[in-house]
């Protein structure tokens, strides 16, 4: 029985041998961050969009913090579209956006981390965004709002890295008067941060 | 709209959030509304189309199907080329034309506009038209002939179809009289060279109308080529007309009045009776002196004892008085037949202050010296009574008409010397109007008129005017609107019946004018007119109407 037991202790992983008790990896009351982002909007218009950006922020707690967001839209008319336009001259009425500015909160509820294959452990924040601002079209300028569930994932030397799972919430102003849309705006992110 | 991309945007479609709510509609750089129009008179076919107004030009080319393809076309190099021009409420129309009839297969747009940025864009279908005359005119010569309205008929404008060109004229020699002719046959052909850019209207030069004329139109082109089409017209002057609404006052005279006082007072205290006499008289001669230059006075008037025949003091009213008529209408006869001939308004002043009915005798005597007067040939009576009103009124039933009355007052209230002062400013001068039934007025040459009249028409006058002359020793005419020669060397005259008005009081003297329209013929009378309502009267002559003065 005894080297049964010897033999079971050995076979213990690598893993379940490590430390479980551990000070978080990234704290962010205090943290200062930046980065850049690739967007996609979906919202069947008949345009594909897609969109490069920035985005700086500040946690003042650990669970809250503000942003601002700044995105560079392109939008090109999807095929089905053009077809429609060159041969006889109809468009979407919903007119290709070439700019969002968001600014809104984040919040974050938990943190946590994850073993990834076994190998290393991934340190990450689910949160909750909120955005609110303004996005412009040839026809102007219109008000949207952004809600969004991100994934906050920090890696070594403060790098970090953002993955939202957006909505978009437009009113635009077109021909026929103001119309409300809404879009799905996934997002990823890179940058860096630090705390003061 | 669409939500099948993802189960999340289903999700939010079904959560009632909706999608991207998207219709589709003619994008701002599209061709809409293209017209097609064929020309039989320019055998040419025009392309006329239109994108949204808020589209930049500049980045925005075009491509006509020709020949199997589309191929890029130049706008400048058109016929009538046109920079983009605002048409309709919210369009920029473009312009093409092509030389004879051009058509295209079923189907095929025949433009397309490609965006320098956004590609290509299709367009809404086409509206083919044909039409046998695309322009003409119908020329009349305007204000004096110093402009000319070509009449153009654009069959474009007329259609809606918004194209831009402009044209260009010429007057060119006739070989007929004025208005006679075939244009064909006696227009002589235009000159190259020496055409002319008109917008609206032409501005010819001086002098076109001294020679018969025939004018020609045409579109003008932009590519350095002469239109083939255009049209010929006759070009006759215009009727040179002027209208004036004359205006006679009646002038009139103030032959100065004679007056004279007849005092008849009733005041105790000598001095407060001859102050009251003094001041009345002051008052009143003043007024006769500023208001009525040259009024004469003829003296106060007391009445005389019947007993001894001495002359009261004209303060101690009595029953048994008497005033010397005789004596004051030999006076007065004197003074009007100094006058003579013109009439003599004789203004009798009475005064009595006494509240009581004037004595039987005392009116037979005013009744005779009013009598004596209007017998007196040239002298016109007028009669002032200053006393109470009781006297006054009384003096009337006893057949005395009092021409004016002023109440007795203290000779201390101020209201009384007013009352005297409205009385002059009302009554003087005395005026007489200059005018009978046989008093010529003149009609002159209406003051814009540039040269003698050849003829004229009387187009309208006032009620009092009861017949026209021509001229001096001519005829007399009604009044109508038919045309007479003007008289040479001479002016038409008209005359106006009137009430006389003869030394009539300031303010009672009525000043009524006559009014007289004219309208007078220069030249051309026989030539075409346009109204100011725009109607083309043919011949000034033959028509009865007034043709400027109607517009007015």
């Amino acid at each position: 029985m005894a080297w049964a037991g010897e033999a079971r202790a050995e076979e213990v992983s690598a893993a379940e041998a490590r430390p479980t008790i551990q000070d978080r990896f990234a704290p962010k009351a205090g943290l200062v961050y930046g980065q850049v982002l690739g967007m996609l909007h979906v919202r069947d218009d008949y345009y594909d969009t897609w969109g490069v950006g920035g985005e700086v922020g500040y946690f003042f707690v650990e669970s809250l913090g503000v942003d601002v967001r700044v995105v560079s839209i392109q939008s090109s008319l999807a095929a089905e579209a053009i077809d429609l336009k060159e041969r006889i001259g109809l468009t979407p009425d919903a007119r290709p956006q070439d700019l969002w500015v968001l600014a809104g909160v984040r919040w974050a509820p938990g943190y946590g981390k994850l073993l990834m294959f076994g190998r290393w452990v991934q340190h990450l924040d689910p949160q909750l965004v909120a955005h609110g601002g303004v996005a412009r079209a040839d026809t102007g300028w219109f008000p949207m709002a952004h809600v969004a569930f991100s994934t906050m994932l920090h890696f070594k030397w403060g790098i970090k890295a953002n993955i939202d799972l957006g909505a978009s919430f437009q009113w635009e102003d077109r021909a026929r008067g103001r119309v409300f849309s809404a879009g799905f705006a996934p997002s990823l992110g890179v940058g860096w941060g630090t705390t003061f | 709209v669409r939500c099948n991309h993802l189960p999340f945007l289903t999700a939010l479609c079904l959560s009632q959030l909706g999608c991207a709510d998207v219709l589709f509609e003619r994008d701002p750089y599209a061709l809409r509304g293209l017209d097609i129009v064929y020309s039989s008179q320019e055998n040419m076919t025009f392309l006329v189309w239109r994108l949204r107004e808020q589209v930049d030009p500049s980045r925005v080319r075009f491509e006509l199907w020709q020949e199997g393809d589309y191929r890029p076309i130049t706008l400048e190099d058109a016929p009538y080329a046109a920079a983009p021009y605002k048409c309709g409420a919210y369009y920029l129309c473009f312009q093409y034309q092509l030389s004879g009839e051009v058509s295209w297969p079923d189907g095929v747009l025949p433009v397309r506009s490609i965006h320098d940025e956004l590609g290509v864009y299709g367009g809404s279908v086409p509206e083919y038209r044909r039409a046998l005359r695309t322009f003409s005119a119908q020329p009349v010569a305007l204000n004096r002939n110093e402009f000319i309205d070509p009449g153009r008929y654009d069959w474009f404008n007329v259609e809606g179809v918004p194209l831009e060109r402009s044209y260009e004229y010429q007057l060119v020699a006739s070989s007929a009289d004025h208005n006679k002719g075939i244009p064909d046959e006696v227009c002589a052909a235009p000159v190259a060279g020496a055409w002319t850019t008109f917008d609206k209207l032409i501005a010819p030069q001086s002098g076109w109308v001294e020679s018969p004329r025939c004018l020609v139109v045409r579109p003008q082109r932009t590519d350095g080529r002469s239109a083939e089409a255009q049209v010929v017209r006759l070009m006759p002057p215009s009727a040179e007309l002027e209208s004036e609404v004359q205006e006679y006052l009646p002038s009139e005279r103030t032959p100065p009045p004679v007056y004279l006082y007849l005092t008849d007072l009733l005041i105790r205290s000598e001095e407060r009776c001859k102050r009251a006499q003094r001041e009345i008289e002051r008052v009143i001669d003043t007024q006769m002196s500023q208001r009525a230059p040259g009024a004469r006075r003829l003296g106060t008037f007391f009445p005389q004892d019947t007993v001894t025949g001495e002359t009261r003091d004209g303060c101690q009213q009595a029953s048994a008085q008497d005033y010397p008529v005789n004596q004051m209408l030999a006076v007065i006869k004197v003074e009007v037949e100094r006058l003579a001939p013109q009439e003599v308004r004789v203004v009798v002043i009475y005064i009595n202050n006494a509240d009581l009915p004037p004595s039987p005798r005392v009116l037979t005597q005013l009744l005779e010296l009013g009598w004596g007067i209007q017998s007196i040939p040239g002298a016109r009576l007028y009669t002032l009574a200053i006393g109470s009103d009781s006297l006054l009124g009384l003096a009337a039933e006893g057949g005395f008409e009092w021409n004016e009355r002023i109440g007795w007052r203290p000779i201390d209230d101020q209201t009384f010397m007013d009352d005297l002062t409205a009385w002059g400013q009302a009554t003087l001068p005395f005026r007489t109007m200059d005018h009978t039934i046989n008093t010529a007025v003149k009609i002159p040459r209406p003051q814009r008129s540039r040269r003698e009249p050849l003829a004229f028409k009387l187009c309208a006058s006032s009620d009092d005017v009861v017949g026209y002359q021509l001229g001096e020793m001519g005829r007399r005419v009604q009044a109508g609107f038919v045309f007479y020669p003007w008289p040479p060397q001479d002016v038409p005259r008209y005359y106006v019946a009137r009430e006389p008005q003869i030394l009539i009081p300031n303010k009672a003297y009525k000043r009524v004018k006559t009014t007289v329209t004219i309208e007078v013929c220069e030249r051309f009378c026989n030539m075409p007119f346009r109204t100011a309502v725009g109607e083309i009267v043919q011949s000034w002559e033959r028509d009865r109407r007034c043709l400027l003065a109607e517009a007015r």
